[in-house]
């Protein structure tokens, strides 16, 4: 993925790196993640219903290496699926600045990251 | 990675062939795992409210119209997965103390830890929805 760079200075090894870890725990914990959260309740299976009751979801989540956990999982995915969606629009050929596409992407990414931290620490 | 670089196909190159239309979909799994990313996000935002905006975010994703994106979601979530699980066997070193490691064996390791991985969240949900 990505053009060479001749100089030999890029980030994208970096963001690539990060990339990967995020892939992996995205193919591992994105299925799980959307069953348990938003299919399983929904379709009125009690004991995922009740997990998701509002202190059911304060249980799930009271413990801070759960907590610590889930920040990191969600931070990592976001820069998978940004630096994907950077991709994406350059092989759309978004008629944007290739500088300004990888700000918002990882911008983006950097924001869910800072955010999910955030209101994990506010429960 | 094979990938139709070449600007002259114009911005439609992924209509022009199965495998260009493939590379597409996986990369277009990227836009569905960030908005259940962001979605997931949000509930824990809620889970920091007051019971009544959270109940009412809840039921929000519980829509049966959101129930349907989120099917195609996760279908989406299962293509980057497999699609991801199958290139690891190029990706990887392919001996290992010189002896050389199957293809299926690393890709069925793979879904072995999805399936390992799934089952340990979905029993630790219901164990904490059931007690």
């Amino acid at each position: 993925m990505g053009r060479c760079n001749v100089s030999g200075r890029s980030h994208e090894p970096l963001f690539w790196s990060l990339f990967v870890a995020g892939s992996v725990l995205a193919a591992l914990f994105v299925p799980a993640l959307i069953l348990v959260s938003s299919v399983f309740g929904a379709f009125g299976w009690r004991w995922f219903a009740d997990a998701f009751t509002y202190d059911g979801i304060r249980d799930l989540l009271q413990h801070a290496i759960v907590r610590l956990a889930i920040g990191a999982v969600i931070a990592l995915i976001a820069v998978h699926a940004c630096h994907r969606l950077r991709h994406l629009a350059i092989d759309l050929h978004a008629p944007l600045p290739g500088g300004l596409i990888a700000l918002v992407a990882y911008g983006g990414a950097a924001a869910v990251a800072a955010l999910t931290a955030v209101f994990l620490a506010l429960i | 990675m094979n990938r139709p670089l070449d600007r002259r196909l114009g911005w439609t190159w992924w209509t022009l062939k199965g495998s260009y239309f493939r590379i597409f979909l996986r990369e277009a799994t990227s836009a569905f795992i960030l908005a259940e990313i962001v979605f997931f996000m949000l509930l824990i935002h809620k889970a920091g409210q007051d019971a009544e905006s959270y109940l009412a975010y809840r039921d929000f994703l519980w829509h049966p119209l959101m129930v349907v994106f989120h099917l195609v979601a996760l279908a989406f979530a299962l293509w980057h997965t497999i699609t991801f699980f199958l290139i690891a066997p190029s990706a990887l070193p392919s001996q290992v103390a010189g002896r050389r490691i199957p293809a299926a064996f690393i890709i069925g390791q793979q879904f072995a830890g999805l399936a390992a991985v799934s089952l340990l969240v979905i029993l630790w949900v219901a164990w904490v929805g059931a007690t």
